[in-house]
């Protein structure tokens, strides 16, 4: 398997001198193509600093963030926005859609923030609009969409650009457990078919149980891995709920 | 902290904010005092019994202007003010659940109103002071007459009236907050940033046809006063303007739609960089504000006209009638000179507060559309794009009104006397392109700051 991202000895101090916070203390692990990764933690736990480092939208203080190959920590501002259009999918708790587009218009501009030839933008919106079972809804405002069909429409404008890594931050957090499933599955879907690497920071079991892999986080540190091998889903959901309970404290 | 520092810190904010507004009610508060001070530059100059009776003639007509343009700048202070509460209902909600009660949320207010109109009352009035020197100068050429030696001139009844006139304005104001702030509930006040616009263009409706139909109605109220001509015209002048008003109307109504959707056919156009977010935010504010746009047109129109007809009649009026008509081409000179300055600072601080108050949704956009890799410069770009367009629109059809206008005018002036009405109009575009132009520059850079991109 193909490494994606390669995550060394990350560092993210917060304050100075007398006043040191380490949201993050020297957090290494590797994301391979393809993978669907979970992120687990407490609140303050550093999860949401990880995706930060890595989103660039926080620094980290020290280590390295190396995304198929080349380090993003010491990107200048401008190669950070072309790195962030080329290479990363964002998806939101939110969903984040613009209210003034409608979903096709959503997904077409991170085509064209992306310098996308004109010409492919269309096949591209309804290829995967079609994958993602959104057709019906290109034309509708975000206000006339269900949760879930927005988060669908944002997840189609995180894949659109054919990222190396989505990064989603607790996308099943503002949806009823109807959509949450069926988001999670097309989650799958995205990794199976399109073969997309997510990275997918959760507090919630049951989205976690839908990756390959959970990397728990304590204090800023990787406290354990878990990996789903062959297990059925609900055995994977019993085993994080363990090591859940060990890992103390409420999960969020 | 006390409710008197609160509001001292509020209104230093909203100056950074919201400078074109206080701009506007500045120059507001000059514009008044100048053309309201001929008494007092009178004895500056060696004026014959009878043209200093004339000139306060004059001086009478324009205190009665005066009346009118009062009405549209306390109009404008009220309208601007209803916007910026508006922007603020999150932070009154929070003075509220912080336990702070309505009565003491209006008394912020009317400190902030109290500032704001002390500030800019005392900067206008110096302003007003000060060009109103030029002022005295620029009657005592067209009386063609020479100063006494330099005397500063000084109108205290002017003085006296803009105090007057503007005290009520911003007494108005605080009226209204108050009422505005004891109508409010707080779980409206609180989730007022949550609430979606409720805008939605129809992707098929008749705008195509509105958009034809309003340039027929255009079209035939040109073709109607241009073939009968103003002196002759009765009904004919009222058919015209009546048309002329329903057609620019319904131009705008139809205008976003029919554009969003030619764009959108453009694929290589639609396709690149931000363009389908930048004509996203075109026409969600134009379908909202086509009302206040038609508006800004048509007053933008009359200043237009009022400043190059106005300023070509009175120099062919001087050119044939010499000295004796000095005062008629000082007031046609100076109404139309009021009328157009007030008019286009108006306007031009209309769009601006329009395309400003929605700047703290248009931060979170931009928030995102970082994230997403829009890079700074491509974003301030789109901000450019939106904020030009904005400002060029009503500006050109109100152009192309004024152009029939002034071929119509044309006609009159030529039969007073020979004066190229061109030659005067060009002047009148250049003071237009100045103060408006000067409100564009202001508008986009408060705008990128508030979105920070800078």
């Amino acid at each position: 398997m193909q490494s994606i991202m390669q995550i060394q000895n990350l560092e993210k101090i917060y304050g100075s001198k007398s006043n040191i916070t380490k949201a993050l203390n020297g957090v290494s692990f590797e994301v391979f193509q393809g993978e669907y990764v979970g992120v687990m933690g407490a609140s303050g736990s550093g999860k949401t600093t990880l995706l930060n480092c890595v989103s660039t939208i926080d620094r980290a203080t020290s280590g390295q963030i190396l995304i198929e190959g080349s380090d993003i920590t010491k990107l200048s501002p401008s190669e950070v926005a072309d790195f962030r259009c080329r290479k990363l999918g964002f998806i939101f708790q939110d969903y984040n859609l613009l209210d003034t587009l409608t979903a096709y218009e959503n997904i077409a501009l991170a085509l064209t923030i992306a310098k996308t030839n004109p010409r492919e933008v269309d096949r591209k919106v309804r290829t995967v609009a079609e994958k993602l079972g959104i057709t019906e809804v290109l034309s509708k405002y975000p206000v006339q969409m269900s949760g879930g069909q927005r988060q669908r429409v944002a997840s189609a404008r995180a894949i659109v650009t054919n990222p190396a890594l989505i990064l989603a931050d607790e996308p099943t957090g503002a949806l009823d457990s109807k959509s949450a499933k069926a988001l999670l599955e097309s989650f799958r879907s995205m990794v199976q078919e399109l073969n997309s690497t997510i990275l997918m920071v959760t507090h919630d079991p049951f989205s976690a149980s839908y990756c390959d892999r959970i990397l728990f986080i304590r204090d800023g540190k990787l406290f354990t891995e878990l990996r789903r091998g062959d297990d059925k889903r609900k055995d994977f959901f019993d085993k994080i709920i363990e090591v859940m309970a060990v890992l103390g404290g409420d999960t969020e | 902290m006390s409710t008197f520092k609160l509001a001292v810190r509020n209104v230093r904010k909203s100056y950074k904010d919201y400078g074109v507004y206080f701009l506007t009610i500045i120059i507001g508060v000059a514009m008044f005092y100048i053309f309201n001070s001929l008494d007092g530059s009178i004895t500056m100059m060696k004026l014959s019994e009878n043209q200093a009776m004339s000139l306060l003639g004059v001086n009478r007509i324009m205190f009665g202007l005066s009346m009118f343009i009062s009405a549209i700048l306390a109009f404008l202070i009220l309208y601007a003010n209803a916007f910026l509460i508006l922007r603020r209902k999150k932070e009154m909600g929070i003075y509220m659940t912080l336990g702070m009660r309505k009565g003491k949320i209006s008394q912020i207010l009317i400190y902030e109103t109290t500032l704001v109109g002390l500030i800019s009352l005392l900067v206008g009035l110096v302003l007003g002071l000060v060009l109103s020197q030029g002022f005295a100068l620029f009657t005592a050429k067209l009386f063609n007459v020479s100063m006494k030696r330099f005397t500063f001139a000084f109108s205290i009844s002017a003085m006296w009236k803009s105090i007057l006139f503007f005290g009520i304005t911003f007494v108005l104001v605080m009226l209204f907050n108050t009422v505005n702030i004891g109508k409010q509930k707080l779980i409206d006040l609180i989730y007022a940033d949550k609430k979606v616009s409720m805008f939605l263009a129809p992707r098929f409706d008749l705008s195509f046809i509105l958009f034809f139909v309003s340039l027929a109605l255009l079209g035939a109220a040109y073709a109607i006063i241009i073939k009968s001509g103003i002196l002759s015209a009765g009904k004919e002048l009222i058919a015209s303007i009546v048309l002329g008003t329903l057609g620019t109307f319904l131009f705008f109504y139809s205008f976003s739609n029919c554009f969003l959707k030619l764009v959108s056919k453009m694929k290589s156009v639609y396709f690149k960089g931000l363009n389908i977010f930048t004509i996203g935010q075109l026409s969600s504010r134009m379908s909202i504000e086509h009302i206040s746009i038609s508006f800004v047109c048509l007053m933008l129109f009359v200043a237009i006209s009022a400043i190059s007809v106005g300023s070509s009649v009175s120099l062919s009026i001087r050119i044939n009638y010499g000295a004796n008509e000095s005062g008629t081409v000082a007031a046609v000179t100076y109404i139309s000179l009021y009328i157009g300055i007030v008019f286009i600072v108006a306007c031009a601080s209309v769009l601006a507060i329009m395309q400003l108050s929605g700047a703290s949704d248009n931060r979170s956009r931009y928030e995102l559309l970082g994230k997403l890799g829009a890079s700074n410069r491509l974003l301030a770009e789109s901000l450019f794009k939106q904020v030009s367009f904005y400002f060029a629109l009503p500006l050109i059809l109100a152009v192309i009104h004024s152009i029939v206008a002034i071929i119509v005018m044309s006609k009159v002036v030529l039969a007073i006397g020979k004066v190229n009405i061109l030659a005067t109009s060009f002047a009148a575009a250049l003071l237009i392109v100045a103060i408006y132009g000067g409100y564009f520059l202001m508008t986009y850079y408060s705008a990128k700051r508030m979105a920070s991109l800078e």
